[in-house]
């Protein structure tokens, strides 16, 4: 069983949580203004790395606050974890 | 109370419904310094502010969220607690709700109850870890519920929401008959 830390409830079972996708994709000031290419990319391409990756998680089984995680998508390990 | 064996000797574990608990979920700044003194005052038991935590015994403020409380009073003073809620912090940027239809409560007293919960629970329930006036939100067997370990008694409170409250006492009852803990 993972342990993931939640930055309010500390440690706890990977089951209580859920995956929010990519971290700090911001939603265009002016969706107006774009292109489809760049409506499209903002709302469905993703870095997708291997190795680190900035992430949404939520403490669905706790808490219910979102917060954000650096993840090894190879190890899986979590680096950190902190308040939005 | 049920009772569930038919072969009770020196009963480990006393499994109960409390009956007359009332819930209001509270929402608010911890930076309003207005609004946790209000809550002070009319509620009679000041917001945790320590995460997992619960403050109170008959009337309790249980720890849900950095900006989340649960109040839990008597069911038959629900009503007139919102009511003063409502007048105490008209506004202000809070929320008050009555959620008592949504909830039971149920209460596992006695030696076998931490045993019991780990039984479906991945929280750590050691007395030196989970103290008395700890509280969290967590899965049991497949519901969330809001544990607590009261500061006034031996064993543990289990708020569930009341569609999986059956459930629970059934899995409650029949864990505790597999694994030998007297049910009662
Ligand atoms: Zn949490």
């Amino acid at each position: 069983m993972l342990l993931i830390k939640c930055p309010w409830c500390g440690e706890r079972a990977e089951t209580e949580f859920s995956y929010g996708g990519e971290a700090g994709i911001k939603r265009p000031l002016e969706p107006d203004k774009l292109t489809d290419e760049e409506w499209a990319d903002y709302l469905f391409n993703r870095s997708n790395p291997k190795g680190a990756h900035h992430e949404l998680w939520n403490h669905a089984g706790g808490c219910r606050r979102w917060f954000e995680a650096e993840r090894d998508t190879v190890t899986y390990r979590i680096a950190v974890t902190r308040e939005l | 109370m049920q009772k569930v064996s038919d072969n009770m000797s020196d009963s480990a574990l006393q499994l109960q419904r409390v009956n007359d608990a009332g819930f209001i979920n509270l929402r608010g700044s911890v930076d309003n310094k207005d609004f946790l003194a209000a809550i002070e005052r009319v509620a009679g038991v000041a917001l945790p502010l320590e995460a997992n935590t619960f403050h109170g015994d008959v009337t309790r403020a249980y720890w849900l969220g950095p900006d989340e409380w649960l109040l839990q009073c008597r069911e038959s003073d629900v009503a007139n607690l919102q009511q003063a809620l409502d007048e105490t912090l008209r506004g202000q940027h809070t929320a008050v709700n009555d959620l008592t239809g949504g909830f039971v409560m149920y209460g596992l007293r006695g030696p076998g109850a931490a045993e019991l919960l780990a039984a479906g629970c991945t929280l750590d329930l050691h007395p030196l870890v989970f103290t008395p006036g700890c509280c969290a939100q967590s899965g049991l067997a497949k519901a969330t519920v809001l544990l607590a370990r009261p500061k006034s008694t031996d064993g543990f409170d289990v708020i569930v929401r009341r569609s999986f409250a059956d459930y629970l006492w059934q899995w409650l009852a029949r864990t505790g008959r597999d694994a030998r803990i007297e049910v009662t």
